[in-house]
């Protein structure tokens, strides 16, 4: 290895990592113009689906947005079961387990019906 | 030494504040998607707003005994002032303006002059931004990141020292010592800058302005342990981790309450070695712990790779500098040991002052500068390179390869940390009602309702990705 290209090799080992990643940081941050961040991808999600997916900064938005509590919204596969279900957002929260979620749908004015059942297990 | 003016080849210096401009609008984004946080900044902002003016802030936070820090009230209540209701543009506006101050005063300090200077630099802006000590900087804000605030401090004075001096250097460099000390303890690591960079042949502050600073510091220590009769943390104060797992404080005083001093002096020695082998974090030696758990994960590797083989290279580099002490072809040598004694002066007193408990935070600044050391023993590395034998420059190369490739993938997990950060804090405000509710302190009949409505809001229109519905392989890489 001669010594111009042990310089050469010394400092492309040195910074050509952290140029790599400047020159990703600017690609990313090109992307957000476009709301296409890399580190910062924004779904839209229905009430119960945010519920379902403990996304409590979401189901708050949602609430504050207007959004009823006590209306059936469709939730995708994967979240509660296999396959994609309708619920509202207290049955998505007692299906998910998330007790620290109900008073905060009690709170926003979510009932639980008389004609559905108390729980969304087995859905 | 004498003082040591920026010169020469502009070239590079353009180059290396680009990529520092990068590095930094990249965490800025981040931060401007985060929330103001509800926990230990709500209840700051609440009592900011209950203070009438700046001034009264600062004077009435004086009766506490618990601190003296009451330049960190007043400028929470000056920064509410001026907000005029626009809460989190203030805060967070504040936290980028920081952080943008912060990689400015690191890049100016590098002093980049060569393409081996810029090379050695991007490698640094990685370690700068990748070190864990970093993540305290942004992670959280009180609604004012604190932490950040002595780093710049001290990146101030090291600029100062570094510069062609004056009176005005003198002057502005007890102004920020002020600043600094009377905003966090931590402060006094301004004069822990100043002396060591005096030591080691800096003078851009002169002798002078040295005793001006010790004096202040004396005059500070003298109020707040006689006059004030403020304390100094027991064991009480808070939980602090220790070996495996982290203890609270009955715990603490039941272990350690009639002999602290071996407790405190674990504390330093981990505070050291968290910041040169980046174990362990807050005091718990979590790779350890993973590893007897059978859970090891890729992040604690990479950072294993990346810190340990980065401190040996300093290791070397002060060897390498010390041989070549007095050659008088070697003037940016003398620089480069000035820095990295400074740099050692910082880490060990940053570790000091973590003696009653461990917490990543308040090594930020010591971070800062080892990310300033590692640039010096990179360029040192680099400029050797060609000359030393075979085997010493494949070592040499192969290091800097592997560390700092592990260093960029730690820095970009930084915004990995921050996105998550955001969801956590998004989600403390969505449950905030419902959980003042049901503690019998419903927020809306409070006093200061509307300052809480209005952050809450401001929160909530922040949309923040869900983990929950992503892979898990960000969180094995980079999660905290």
């Amino acid at each position: 290895m001669g010594r111009l290209t042990r310089l050469h090799c010394a400092r492309t080992a040195a910074g050509l990592p952290g140029l790599a990643l400047a020159i990703a940081t600017v690609l990313w941050l090109l992307m957000a113009v476009g709301n296409r961040h890399p580190f910062w991808p924004i779904e839209r999600q229905t009430l119960s689906e945010a519920v379902a997916s403990r996304d409590f900064g979401e189901v708050a938005r949602l609430l504050e947005e207007g959004h009823d509590p006590n209306a059936l919204y469709a939730i995708r596969a994967g979240l509660v079961g296999e396959s994609a279900v309708e619920m509202t957002p207290l049955e998505a929260a007692e299906a998910a387990d998330l007790r620290e979620l109900m008073p905060m749908l009690a709170y926003a004015g979510a009932v639980r019906p008389l004609s559905r059942p108390s729980t969304a297990n087995g859905r | 030494m004498t003082s040591d003016p920026v010169t020469s080849d502009n070239r590079y210096t353009v180059w290396a504040y680009l990529l520092a401009g990068v590095f930094a609008s990249a965490i800025a984004y981040d931060l401007l998607r985060m929330p103001v946080q509800v926990y230990d900044s709500l209840n700051e902002i609440l009592e900011a707003s209950r203070q009438a003016s700046v001034v009264q802030a600062f004077t009435a936070s004086f009766e506490g005994k618990a601190y003296m820090r009451p330049l960190r009230i007043a400028q929470i209540k000056a920064l509410f002032d001026v907000s005029h209701g626009h809460y989190w543009l203030a805060y967070r506006g504040f936290h980028v303006l920081l952080l943008g101050l912060c990689v400015w005063l690191f890049t100016r300090a590098l002093r980049v002059r060569s393409a081996t200077d810029l090379v050695a630099a991007a490698a640094a802006l990685t370690v700068l931004t990748g070190m864990t000590t970093f993540k305290g900087t942004v992670q959280e804000a009180f609604p004012i990141n604190h932490f950040l605030e002595m780093a710049v401090a001290s990146l101030v004075a090291f600029n100062l020292a570094r510069s062609r001096g004056g009176w005005w250097v003198d002057a502005g460099t007890a102004a920020v010592f002020m600043a600094a000390v009377l905003t966090l303890e931590s402060g006094i690591l301004v004069w822990v800058v100043v002396a060591a960079a005096r030591a080691a042949g800096f003078t851009g502050i002169s002798n002078r302005g040295v005793v001006a600073v010790t004096l202040l510091l004396v005059g500070y220590l003298a109020i707040r342990f006689v006059w004030l009769d403020v304390g100094t943390p027991g064991l009480m104060e808070r939980s602090s981790g220790y070996w495996l797992s982290v203890l609270e404080p009955e715990e603490l005083e039941r272990r350690f309450g009639s002999w602290p001093y071996g407790f405190y002096a674990y504390n330093v020695a981990s505070s050291v070695s968290s910041v040169l082998f980046a174990e362990p974090q807050s005091g718990v030696f979590v790779a350890v712990r993973a590893w007897l758990q059978d859970e090891v994960r890729p992040r604690l590797v990479i950072a294993f790779l990346s810190a340990v083989p980065t401190t040996a290279l300093i290791v070397w580099a002060i060897a390498r500098l010390g041989r070549r002490a007095g050659d008088a072809r070697s003037a940016g040598d003398d620089t480069s040991r000035g820095v990295i004694f400074v740099a050692a002066a910082v880490i060990v007193a940053s570790a000091v002052l973590s003696y009653a408990y461990t917490k990543d935070e308040i090594m930020s600044t010591a971070g800062v500068f080892y990310a300033l050391a590692a640039f010096h023993a990179f360029r040192t590395a680099i400029a050797y390179s060609p000359a030393a034998p075979r085997l010493l420059a494949g070592v040499l190369i192969g290091t800097m390869a592997i560390t700092n490739s592990g260093w960029a993938i730690r820095s970009a997990g930084l915004h990995h940390v921050l996105r998550l950060q955001a969801y956590r804090q998004r989600g403390d405000w969505a449950l905030l009602p419902s959980r003042l509710a049901a503690e019998g302190k419903p927020f809306e009949v409070a006093p200061g309702a509307s300052i809480v409505r209005s952050l809450r809001t401001q929160a909530l229109v922040l949309p923040a990705p869900n983990p929950e519905v992503r892979s898990d392989w960000p969180e094995n890489l980079w999660g905290d």
